[in-house]
């Protein structure tokens, strides 16, 4: 009978992006217990952003992950509205609803490639990153930056989508569709993949509740919870159900991310043949008062913004509950109990964003 | 089997979906924000773009009649070239080239300071 023994496990490993650290306490190849260690990224964005003026905090804001650059930005741009009680114009909201879901694809795209190359499938990555540059085409093409668009401010969007930039995004999607096609199949029907997901890293329906775990980690659980059912920006107009996959493991929650990207393009399909016409921005006057609670679906799951601003020019309080923090404790859950091969698939299976947990 | 003689077959076919990079470089859009130009011919030293910097990256000085920017501690965000009254900036599409020292941009202003009203030049 051997001890027990602890293996360090990242912060730098081939497979995590992103400097994530785990104390493994392993009995042969089984884990009995896993101690997450984060804070290596800690850049003291909360504590800026109330040294900062309120309206250019957006920008700070934006910058909290690198991935979901937009949702932040989205967050913070409904936090102060409902503060200052702006109502944004209605083609400012399907244009919030167009960007959040090519954030989304962006997101998930980048994801399913990253899964793809943990499983060692080196064509399956470039095969999910060309597709995905038809959305970084689109990003760019309609919202100016490729990563950090700044495209959203409080009180409505910067930028409007002509004719030529609705005709270039609907070329796209087609060619996304297709090409999005291919690679689901693959994840779908390949073997190797259902070998090394199915099964693997179950978390029960109780268990998911109970631990507080968000987006596609849920609902892989077969909970339908979904932010975007609150019907901020345009959602309220448009017609989805969340997509959930009910058998629990690593699987369902990659099922469900791959189905969440053709849930985006009909998304955006629906919001463009629906954009209003009209204003984009209205000017917004006078300082923020008060405390508020924005909850956003972004990528990764729920995302939480608490501002509480005194009527000066910077906000008392920032605070972020990123998704990725509230999907922590699901993932030590997980982990117990699994062999330490499948360490990084599970971890890979919730999507750690470490750069905007720890902010 | 057919599935995989498909692929191949479309594989050789079909040519890479690369670039050759340095050969053949991507052109940016032309909405793309790429960095930021100051035509300081137009600039009536009003502040208004040091004022809205999120960067705090502009320095403007009415008196010397220089306006400098520093262009590595620019977040390419466009706040300026919105709230410039008399587009003295301008956003260029494409992307700032490496350098070897990081040194801000400074602009100088020769003559008078130019009298644009900018309510009359129907901008913003
Ligand atoms: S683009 Fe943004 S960061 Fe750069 S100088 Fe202008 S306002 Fe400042
Ligand atoms: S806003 Fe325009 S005119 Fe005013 S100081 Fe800046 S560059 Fe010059």
């Amino acid at each position: 009978m051997i001890g027990k023994t602890v293996i360090p496990f990242g912060p730098q490993h081939a497979v995590f992006p992103e400097p994530f650290h785990w104390r493994l306490v392993m009995e042969e190849e089984r884990v009995l217990d896993a101690i997450p260690g984060i804070g290596y990224m800690h850049r003291g964005i909360e504590q800026l952003a109330t040294r900062m003026e309120f309206a250019k905090t957006l920008f700070l804001a934006e910058r909290v992950c690198g991935i979901c650059s937009f949702m932040h930005a989205l967050a913070y741009a409904e936090s102060l509205e409902k503060l200052m009680d702006v109502e944004v114009p209605p083609r400012a909201k399907y244009l919030r609803t167009i960007w959040a879901e090519l954030a989304r694809l962006q997101s998930h795209l980048l994801w399913i490639g990253l899964a793809a190359d943990a499983f060692g499938f080196e064509s399956l990555f470039m095969q999910a990153w060309r597709v995905r540059e038809y959305v970084m085409d689109m990003v760019e093409f309609t919202e100016g930056g490729r990563v950090m668009t700044s495209s959203v401010t409080i009180g409505g969007v910067r930028r409007d989508l002509h004719e030529e930039a609705i005709e270039f995004l609907l070329e796209n999607l087609d060619k996304l569709e297709v090409g999005f096609e291919e690679v689901y199949q693959v994840f779908t029907e390949d073997p190797l993949i259902k070998h090394r997901t199915v099964g693997v890293g179950i978390l029960s329906k109780e268990d998911s509740i109970r631990l507080g775990a968000v987006g596609p980690t849920l609902r892989g659980s077969g909970v339908a919870q979904d932010m975007r059912m609150l019907g901020y920006a345009a959602y309220g107009e448009l017609e989805f159900q969340p997509v959930v996959e009910d058998s629990c493991d690593s699987y369902a929650r990659m099922v469900v991310r791959l189905k969440e990207c053709f849930q985006s393009i009909n998304l955006i399909r629906q919001a463009i043949k629906k954009l209003p016409d009209g204003d984009v921005l209205v000017k917004v006057r006078g300082k923020p008062e008060g405390e508020v609670v924005t909850r956003i679906e972004q990528p990764r799951g729920e995302l939480l913004y608490y501002i509480k601003a005194n009527g000066t020019k910077s906000l008392e309080r920032f605070r972020i509950r990123t998704p990725t923090l509230s999907n922590l404790p699901p993932l030590m859950h997980m982990i117990k109990g699994a062999c330490l091969a499948d360490v990084p698939v599970i971890t890979l299976s919730i999507d750690t964003c470490i750069a905007c947990t720890e902010r | 089997m057919f599935e995989m003689l498909n692929t191949i077959l479309k594989n050789l076919f079909s040519g890479p979906v690369t670039r050759p990079y340095p050969a053949q470089r991507r052109e940016p859009f032309a909405s793309t924000r790429g960095q930021i130009k100051s035509v300081i011919e137009n600039c009536i030293f009003c502040m208004r773009c040091q004022a809205a910097c999120p960067a705090n990256c502009i320095v403007v000085d009415r008196k010397e009649q220089t306006w400098s920017v520093d262009p590595y501690r620019c977040i390419v965000c466009g706040m300026c070239v919105e709230v410039c009254p008399t587009e003295a900036i301008i956003m260029n599409r494409h992307y700032r080239d490496p350098v070897k020292h990081r040194e801000p941009i400074v602009k100088h202003q020769e003559g008078p300071i130019p009298k644009i009203n900018p309510k009359a030049k129907g901008i913003n």
